[in-house]
Formats: C-alpha cells, structure tokens, sequence
C-alpha cells in the first residue's frame, strides 16, 4: 500500500494533502517503524509536513526520526518561478547614438513636410462633392418630356385642387385638436375640484414613486403605418455588403 | 361614523410617521370623501378609466384625389431625376447591338446583358406575396382579434358590471386612498385584461365623464404588446373595436363622452 502511494508522489509530484489524509487512515496507530518501506513513510511524511507548513510534533510517528541522517527515498525540483535571464548583448554606443540620430532627423523631416502642408483635415464624405460625379451629371440629363398645354393646365388645376384638399384638412384636424386639449382642460378643472393632489400628480412630469424621469411616459416610440403588413416568420434575404468606408 | 373617522385620522398619522413620502399626503384628499358621503345614500366614488388603443399598422387606402396626386408627384420626381447606372448600362448595350448588327459580327459569348438582369429581377419580384392587407379575423369579422382592420386605430371594450347591470365600457376602477389617478388607470389595466403593455400618454386624463354622482377620469394609453385575458371577476368579455363600431356597443351617454377624445381622425 505504502509502495503504491509512493509511486504516486513520484510521479504526480507531491499532493500532500491527500497523502496525509491518505496515511493516516491506512496506517495503524501501533505500527512500529522497522523496515525501510516504513522508514520511507515517515520520510515522506517528514518532507510533507515541510512542503505543508503542518506543525509535525502532533504526528505520532514523525517525532522520534531526523530526516537528515537518512538517504533522500525521493526528491523534488525546487521551484524557482522564473527561468533564466538572457546574455544582453552589447552594441556598439557609436552605432546606438547613429541609430537615434536617424530617429531624431526623420523626425525632423516630418515636422518641416506637416509645417510646410499644414494641417489636413480629414474630409466628411457627405459635404464633399465628387467630382466625377458632377461630370456624370451632365452626361446623364434624362431628354426633357415635352407636353401638351392641357396637360400642363391638368396639372397645374390638381396642383391647385391638392393644396384646397390640404387646408381643409388641416383645418379639420386642428378642429379636433383644440377639442381633445378641450376635453382636457375640463377634466383637470375637475380633477381639481376633487382633490388638489390628485391634480398636482397629473401634472407631474416625473415620477411619483422614484422622483426621477418617469420612463414608462418618455422615450415614446411608434413605427409609422406601412403599405402591407409584416410576414409571419419571415427569413430576410441576406443581401451583399461592402464596407466603403475609407480609412484615414 | 366619528369613532370610524377618528380611526381613519389615527391610521393614517402613524402611516406619515413610518413613510415619510410625498406621495402619502393624497390619503389626506380621502377624508374629504368619507366626511362628503355621509349625507349620500349612494358613496360617491372616483373611476379611472383607460383607452387602450392599437395604432394602424397599415396606412390607409389613397382616395382619387391623393392617388391622382401622388401619381403627379412620381411623375416629377422622374423627369427631374438623372439617368441610374442601370439606365446608362440599358443605352449603352443598345447602342453596341446597333453597331454589332452593322458588322455582323457573331460572338457567342454568353454574358448577362441589364434586360436580362431586369427579367431576372421581375421574375424575383413575382417569388414574392407580400402579406394580405385584409386577414382572416377581418373576413371572420372577429372582433376579439388585434388582427383586423389593420388600417384603422382599434379600442379596447369590456364587459363590465356596473351597479348590477353589464356595459361595454373601457376598463375602469374604483379609485383607492393613496393612489394617482394614473395609477388606478393602471391597476385597471391589469386587473381586468391581464398581462398587456401599454404606454400611457401622460399622467394627466385626457377627458372626464359625470355620471351622478360618480366621475370617471380617462387615460390613453398605446397597445404595445400582449394578448388580453379578462379576468372572470370584473369582465365577461372584451372586444376590439374601431370608432364607429363602438356606437353598437357602448349605451348612448357613454358614447357620446368618450366621443370626446377618440378622434375622428
């Protein structure tokens, strides 16, 4: 048993914990400690109460024998966590000091070709125009259309019936604007011939509860109405992508 | 009914003392309303209802006018455009066919020409339903359904029991001691149609409606999200329903007050 926990630490390296718990459960408190296998023992048990900073008097067997005197059964590598330095090398200083020089003119030569230039900014793609494309411009012009002068009246006259259409509208709407802040107004009136708190908290702008910006009110978010609606589980194509973007 | 008051008054002064929140203070408004009813056979009482609407999801149909109108628009929009990289490309391999006929040249090589791209990407578009501006609740006429008249604001009614009898009505509650308006308005929300998120617009009501002696307080809210599961003890029923569908439901003085602030719009 003791050989097999022996081959163990030499091969593993030392879990000292386990061993102890390991010998103490196995070995009889009145072994007495005659052949080498059992002299191992307690020299293992020695190098473990080392390795473990256990106090080793209150072990039964440990007291009476001096690790020292005995031929080392096992070893183990001392740890050093780190691992050896490496030879500097030695330069020559005229070659050092022609390297900084180097360094320091180019440099130099940066600083006067940025004076010279001064600064570039880097340019917003979208206030730039380009100047192919402006000659695009004039290739491209699409033929002009030539129409008819009552198709010309025709759409001058809808033009015209579009804009009355609007105001009415308009006008229609702000009807009913005025009557909701109407119908409004009246309900605070009442709500404060009810009790003044209650009129106070409606018009509160933060919260009543936490005293901060009340998030169920504002940010108010709506997705505008579309001319069909969405597709049940629908999988989007994936389409290409090309990052354009220059680098600066 | 002195011995009742004093309790109340004692009740609430150790409240004060443990919470000393500003929202407290509106348990003062209450004693008012217990010392106003003592006259009252009937105890007056405060409602907050909400009006839950469901935003169009699809805008509504053009009439002539704006279709006319909008046609113009994209009419201009064309003639003043410039010609795209598809348009220049469709010239150009016009004008190389004119010239390859001229020289009877035969090249058998097979390279995709833009009328081919067009046909390819017409023959792509057809793949392509979008889905049915009108659905199956709207054939059905389900009103129970968010699903229908997609193009128009949809309102949320309940069967609630009022004073023994049952109304459609937005879903309201009985104002409790302590609570804002709003916060009743809420509480009605989820007590009566479960789990649905909404957004209120405000902590103000939008209108108010008397009917003696109880006032009822109105708040709008936005659907978001969430099925509507009325619970068995308040409602009996909800429906979805647009504006001029709610004259079928709601009693005529209740109609004509909420009228107030659902536009016609």
């Amino acid at each position: 048993m003791i050989n097999e926990s022996y081959s163990f630490i030499t091969s593993n390296g030392i879990n000292g914990g386990l061993l102890l718990f390991f010998l103490l459960f196995f070995l009889p408190r009145e072994t007495t400690l005659h052949s080498t296998s059992e002299m191992a023992t307690c020299m293992l048990f020695s190098k473990l109460c080392q390795f473990q900073a256990v106090k080793v008097s209150s072990i039964f067997c440990c007291s009476q024998i001096h690790s020292q005197s005995m031929p080392l059964w096992f070893h183990t590598a001392q740890k050093l966590w780190a691992e050896p330095m490496k030879k500097k090398k030695r330069v020559d200083p005229s070659i050092l000091a022609a390297r900084s020089a180097k360094k320091i003119k180019r440099i130099e030569k940066e600083i006067k070709r940025l004076a010279k230039i001064g600064r570039i900014l880097k340019p917003i793609d979208e206030l730039e125009i380009d100047n192919k494309k402006l000659k695009l411009a004039s290739e491209r012009k699409r033929e002009p259309t030539i129409e008819s002068p009552e198709a010309t009246e025709m759409k001058a006259l809808l033009t015209k019936e579009w804009g009355r259409y609007r105001s009415r509208q308009w006008r229609y709407e702000y009807k009913i604007y005025q009557q909701l802040v109407h119908a409004q107004q009246e309900a605070l009136v009442e709500l404060r011939a009810e009790a003044e708190e209650l009129y106070k908290a409606a018009l509160q702008v933060i919260s009543s509860t936490t005293l901060l910006i009340d998030y169920a009110l504002i940010p108010v978010d709506f997705q505008g109405p579309k001319l069909t609606p969405a597709i049940q589980d629908y999988s989007v194509p994936d389409g290409e992508y090309v990052d354009t973007t220059r680098k600066y | 009914m002195a011995l009742r008051q004093w309790q109340i008054i004692t009740s609430l002064c150790s409240f004060l003392r443990r919470n000393k929140n500003k929202e407290i203070i509106l348990c003062v408004s209450s004693i008012r309303h217990f010392s106003s009813s003592n006259s009252c056979h009937h105890l007056r009482q405060l409602y907050s209802a909400v009006c839950v609407e469901r935003h169009p999801i699809i805008g509504a149909e053009k009439n002539k006018l704006e279709q006319r109108f909008a046609d113009l628009m994209a009419q201009l929009e064309l003639e003043k455009s410039f010609l795209s990289d598809h348009e220049v490309r469709l010239i150009k391999e016009k004008q190389a066919a004119l010239t390859e006929n001229e020289n009877k040249e035969e090249t058998n090589k097979e390279t995709e020409t833009a009328l081919d791209l067009e046909d390819k990407w017409e023959a792509e578009l057809k793949l392509f339903t979008p889905a049915p501006r009108e659905t199956e609740a709207d054939y059905k006429n389900d009103r129970h359904s968010l699903e229908r008249k997609l193009d128009k604001s949809l309102y949320l009614l309940v069967k609630q029991n009022i004073e023994g009898k049952d109304h459609w009505i937005l879903p309201q509650t009985t104002w409790r001691n302590g609570e804002t308006m709003r916060q009743t308005a809420e509480r009605a929300l989820s007590s009566i149609c479960g789990d649905v998120k909404v957004t209120f617009l405000g902590n103000a009501p939008c209108a108010f409606a008397k009917f003696d002696p109880d006032k009822i307080f109105f708040f709008k809210a936005w659907y978001r999200e969430g099925q509507v599961i009325p619970n068995k003890d308040f409602a009996k029923d909800y429906l979805w329903v647009t504006r001029t569908e709610l004259s079928e439901y709601c009693f005529g003085g209740y109609h004509k007050q909420i009228k107030k602030f659902i536009p016609p719009l």
